[in-house]
């Protein structure tokens, strides 16, 4: 073991972690803003919306993630469309976690009882209002598990960023490994990997401590709303 | 009526009993006699479940006794109490059947698994027992193709497999429609009529009065009257039976 | 680039995609199979309150679910020859994949374990049976039912991260339509037969499971 090789890339781990951070937060934007609408057009009933769209989501639901990774960012330029490794690994972590979360939205939607559509129709509101005010709230709630398990995995998939060339945690381990290897001893590879381990371990605990507080508070609160 | 039979069975001496802080079972002393049949009744957390619980060691106890067949097995550990429990034969409130295996095989799986029968011998003895509750012809049915009193009749059956010398009923008939809890019943009584010893919990009233030897009356954890079931249903001996049976005729 | 898809040219790969296709399929098999079993045996130590070995299992599942697979493999492969375990990447492939899948395998079949209803575990009781034989004859059966759709579920996963072992090498599908696109910058042909083969084994895997779910179902619902 050799620490020294952490301590002294101290501000390059540092740096690297943002990015990192930044990866997974721009996924789960895009993430839940995609899941949200391709959920809700997959419930609809015109089969020229519906069907599209599902085809979409089982395609990326079939791929894997890291597929869809290299798909964007070596397969793109052939429609025209060039991105740096960086806008690559955001744009298709967003397009895999939208599909999949697409998927739980529509579940969650398809979930809620069909007499709250009527009673809401027959109350006089409008479509948007009773999609925005009395489905949305009723089929989100539930599925906070299933969403929280798809944040984890992209977590988890902000170092296949590290494949296409971005300097996320996997690649400032790799780059700090090879520049040790030639003239430092013990074990580099094990140090230093084992130090991103560590830092995503923490991380995941993090987010679950925080996913249990966010479902003991909404949890709650829908407990009371039954009464 | 028991006291006076010079073989206990069961016996219990100032048995005790605590979910965490809270005492469930008070002093408990209890016998059953050799072909006795008992019914215990009580209002809904009165200790009743788990006092009977505490005789095959499904619940530990805190202190006190519990002598069965002249040992005293209170302290026994779980090695000890499962040669106790081949002996004691229990039926739940849920039937507990085991959903992945058909009516034969629950009843011959415990004692061919544990060398206790032989196969075919326990598959014989299996057909006969189903005959007599009327499932002849269920022996190859999954629980889940049951209905809520066959479950329970295989659930009886499959207790009885072993030959207990004791059978314990934990409200048998509590989670079963109306109409199937005579059917039950009818058929608890025919099989324990032959002195087999039988410690009963049950709300039924009218079984307990034709079908007991006894009937014990246990309140707030503790055994507060017990006696024929003529005398109990008639001259209750304290206000809380007597309020217990006006609100369960 | 005349023509956006060369069919000459994707018909000149077929032959290079079989043969990953044929090693993404060996991962498949070897690495769930060996995963389920693993599984099995960490699920029993766990239940069974073995001293040590049940902590020990349950920080390693709780390791391999909270970091990625990807960093886990360059561990392995990158780090563990510092210590002497030098195996070549496929070698290496399985064992991480089958480690990973058995973490996530051994918390499916935890789950099902601690949710076979308290009134089946006291009627084994109550019949004297001996726990190891409530464990493997009641507990495992009952509990696997309940778990065979998270299983399946996992054991799809396992295939999809088997992706994940091009990085070190490892001969598979996605490390061949790499290779092609390196040496001949022909990207869309590559990845049509890329999406082709792992649609193949993900929706053939699913119709399978499907099949044997109905087979595993007969006799039990009324």
């Amino acid at each position: 073991m050799n620490l020294s090789l952490i301590t002294q890339n101290g501000q390059f781990f540092f740096h690297a972690g943002l990015m990192a951070l930044f990866i997974f937060g721009a996924s789960v934007l895009f993430t839940t803003l995609i899941a949200i609408i391709c959920g809700t057009l997959a419930t609809l009933r015109p089969a020229a919306i519906r069907v599209p769209i599902r085809l979409v989501i089982e395609f990326f639901r079939d791929v894997p993630q890291v597929v869809s990774v290299f798909f964007i960012f070596f397969g793109a330029p052939v429609f025209g469309l060039q991105l740096g490794p960086l806008a690559a690994t955001i744009l298709a972590l967003s397009l895999w976690g939208g599909a999949n979360g697409a998927e739980i939205v529509r579940g969650g939607i398809t979930a809620v009882p069909h007499h709250q559509f009527e009673s809401a129709r027959s109350l006089g509101l409008s479509p948007y209002a009773i999609f925005t005010a009395i489905i949305l709230p009723q089929a989100l709630l539930p599925i906070i598990p299933a969403y929280a398990g798809l944040c984890n995995i992209l977590m988890h998939s902000t170092s296949l960023a590290a494949l296409v060339g971005v300097v996320e945690l996997l690649k400032s381990a790799q780059i700090v490994i090879d520049r040790a290897a030639y003239y430092e001893g013990g074990a580099p590879g094990l140090t230093v990997y084992g130090f991103i381990l560590f830092v995503y371990y923490i991380a995941g605990l993090l987010m679950s401590a925080a996913i249990s507080w966010l479902e003991k508070r909404f949890g709650q609160s829908r407990a009371e709303q039954r009464f | 009526m028991g006291q006076e039979r010079a073989v206990h069975v069961i016996r219990t001496v100032d048995l005790v009993k605590f979910y965490g802080n809270v005492q469930v079972l008070n002093d408990i002393d209890f016998v059953i006699g050799k072909g006795e049949r008992v019914v215990i009744m009580g209002s809904s957390g009165s200790g009743k479940s788990t006092f009977i619980r505490c005789l095959n060691g499904l619940e530990p106890i805190q202190s006190g006794n519990i002598v069965f067949d002249g040992q005293d097995i209170g302290g026994n550990t779980e090695r000890q109490w499962r040669l106790v429990r081949r002996r004691i034969g229990m039926v739940f409130q849920n039937y507990a059947l085991f959903p992945h295996m058909n009516a034969l095989r629950n009843l011959t799986f415990a004692p061919v698994r544990e060398r206790l029968m032989t196969p075919d011998a326990a598959e014989a003895r299996a057909l006969a027992l189903l005959a007599r509750v009327g499932l002849a012809d269920k022996a190859k049915s999954y629980p889940a193709q049951l209905s809520g009193g066959q479950q329970q009749r295989v659930a009886i059956v499959r207790a009885m497999m072993m030959a207990p010398e004791v059978m314990l009923f934990d409200e048998p008939t509590s989670a079963l429609d109306p109409e199937t809890v005579g059917e039950v019943l009818a058929i608890i009584q025919d099989l324990t009529s032959e002195g087999l010893t039988s410690i009963i919990v049950t709300h039924e009233m009218g079984f307990a009065r034709q079908c007991a030897d006894r009937i014990v009356y246990m309140d707030r954890g503790r055994i507060v009257e017990e006696g024929h079931p003529e005398a109990f249903f008639t001259q209750p001996q304290t206000d809380r039976a007597r309020r217990f049976i006006s609100t369960h005729r | 680039m005349s023509s956006p898809f060369d069919w000459s040219y994707f018909w000149s790969i077929a032959f290079l995609f079989l043969k990953g296709l044929e090693m993404t399929l060996f991962l498949a098999v070897i690495c769930n199979a060996l995963a389920v079993i693993l599984a099995y045996v960490f699920a029993a130590a766990v239940h069974f309150r073995i001293r040590v070995v049940r902590e020990m299992i349950l920080f390693y599942v709780s390791v391999i679910r909270n970091t990625p697979l990807l960093v886990q493999i360059f561990f392995f492969y990158f780090g563990m020859p510092e210590i002497g375990v030098r195996t070549d990447p496929t070698t290496s492939g399985i064992i991480v994949l089958t480690l990973w899948a058995s973490a996530y395998q051994t918390a499916n079949l935890r789950g099902g374990i601690d949710n076979v209803p308290r009134a089946l575990t006291e009627a084994m009781r109550a019949l004297g049976l001996r726990p190891i034989d409530a464990f493997v004859f009641i507990v495992v059966p009952v509990a696997t039912r309940a778990v065979v759709p998270a299983m399946m579920n996992t054991m799809v996963s396992t295939i999809k991260n088997s992706a994940l072992l091009s990085a070190i090498g490892v001969p598979e599908l996605t490390f061949v339509a790499m290779d092609n696109i390196a040496e001949t910058y022909r990207a869309i042909e590559n990845f049509v037969a890329l999406l082709i083969g792992y649609l193949a084994i993900v929706l053939g895997f699913s119709a399978m499971m499907t099949s044997l779910e109905r087979y595993l179902g007969r006799g039990y619902r009324r």
